[in-house]
């Protein structure tokens, strides 16, 4: 792709992904509230959010869906489960451990 | 928690508690610039694009889409269905940013990732009585905007200079924060069901949707059954 071409591209992309993030400002002074059902729907966007980016990178990290012991991500996933009931709120345990298992069993299996 | 932070420390508090998710971006960036530098793009293209779109994996789709020859218009509309759950994240972020001035959150509005938007609501949650939350963000900001423009760039630059292992390992940083936090959330039936409807669905529309729609049909979905269903009401 010539250089001018990508930089329209990267004007492109960028334009129209600032637009998805314009409501944080346009909403914000938002007088009327909500219906409520709106607003339990609201609720949920961070667990769906989030599920929606752990599920495909543990179980799909390389594109293709890949469910079974030999992908180290899957027992890494399971200690960062299990750090994270232990330590709430904590970031680096989760990381740390997490990252390590995968490099030690990336050896292993 | 104890009294409320004067503007300073309130951003300084955005900058500290995302340092972990800085550090998670870094592997992930050197893999979108060496992407980047393999479809033929100089590392200040790279760098620009991870300045202005600012959005990861709408970033890596875009490398692919290059990749197989996709044209301009494509790219873009895969982009802004790929980025719409920004809307979203906007969405439920915005009630809590009633107070900020609104022509601050015009710029601000561009640190709305995945990572800073996780950690802001999760602060805005816990500290109810604290004036300008915005100011969070706007740490969180400077933190993951940081590492993810430097990291683009030096992984347009250096290439796959990380061994394997350490860079399959550090593959695993970004699930390892998510995974973090998510669990917090994950407190009754309604949000394993939640979880399960947006997890399950990404991955069968990563396979069988178009490029870029699978986790924004996906989260709708999820949202929706959660939200709509007669779940019965808990107190928390």
């Amino acid at each position: 792709m010539a250089t001018s071409t990508t930089l329209i591209l990267i004007v492109g992309m960028a334009v129209v992904t600032y637009l998805t993030r314009l409501p944080l400002a346009l909403l914000s002074r938002t007088r009327s509230k909500l219906p409520k059902v709106l607003d339990r729907v609201l609720e949920q966007i961070p667990v769906a959010a989030f599920a929606a980016i752990v599920f495909p990178s543990v179980l799909q990290p390389n594109g293709h869906t890949e469910i079974r012991a030999s992908n180290a991500y899957v027992w890494a996933a399971l200690v960062a489960v299990g750090v994270s009931i232990a330590r709430p709120r904590s970031l680096v345990w989760p990381l740390v451990t997490g990252c390590t298992v995968a490099i030690v069993l990336h050896e292993v299996i | 928690m104890s009294g409320t932070l004067g503007p300073r420390e309130e951003v300084r508090r955005g900058v500290r508690e995302s340092i972990p998710l800085g550090f998670a971006l870094v592997p992930v960036g050197l893999a979108f610039g060496y992407g980047a530098h393999v479809v033929g793009l100089s590392w200040w293209l790279a760098g620009l694009m991870s300045t202005f779109v600012y959005g990861g994996p709408s970033q890596f789709i875009a490398t692919n889409l290059i990749s197989v020859g996709a044209s301009v218009p494509t790219i873009i509309a895969t982009t802004f269905v790929a980025n719409l759950r920004y809307a979203l994240f906007a969405a439920s972020l915005a009630p809590f940013l009633r107070d900020a001035p609104r022509a601050k959150l015009l710029w601000l509005a561009q640190g709305l990732a995945d990572g800073s938007y996780a950690l802001s609501l999760a602060h805005a949650r816990e500290h109810p009585d604290q004036p300008r939350k915005e100011r969070f963000l706007q740490g969180s900001f400077y933190v993951s905007f940081g590492a993810w423009v430097s990291s683009s760039i030096a992984g347009a630059l250096i290439g796959g200079a990380l061994p394997g292992f350490l860079a399959y390992g550090l593959g695993f940083a970004t699930p390892a924060i998510f995974i973090a936090l998510l669990i917090p959330y994950i407190r009754d039936a309604r949000a394993v069901t939640v979880m399960l409807v947006a997890g399950v669905g990404t991955l069968l529309g990563n396979t069988h949707l178009p490029t870029g729609t699978g986790p924004l049909v996906a989260i709708i979905l999820a949202a929706l059954v959660g939200g709509l269903l007669p779940w019965q009401r808990r107190q928390r």
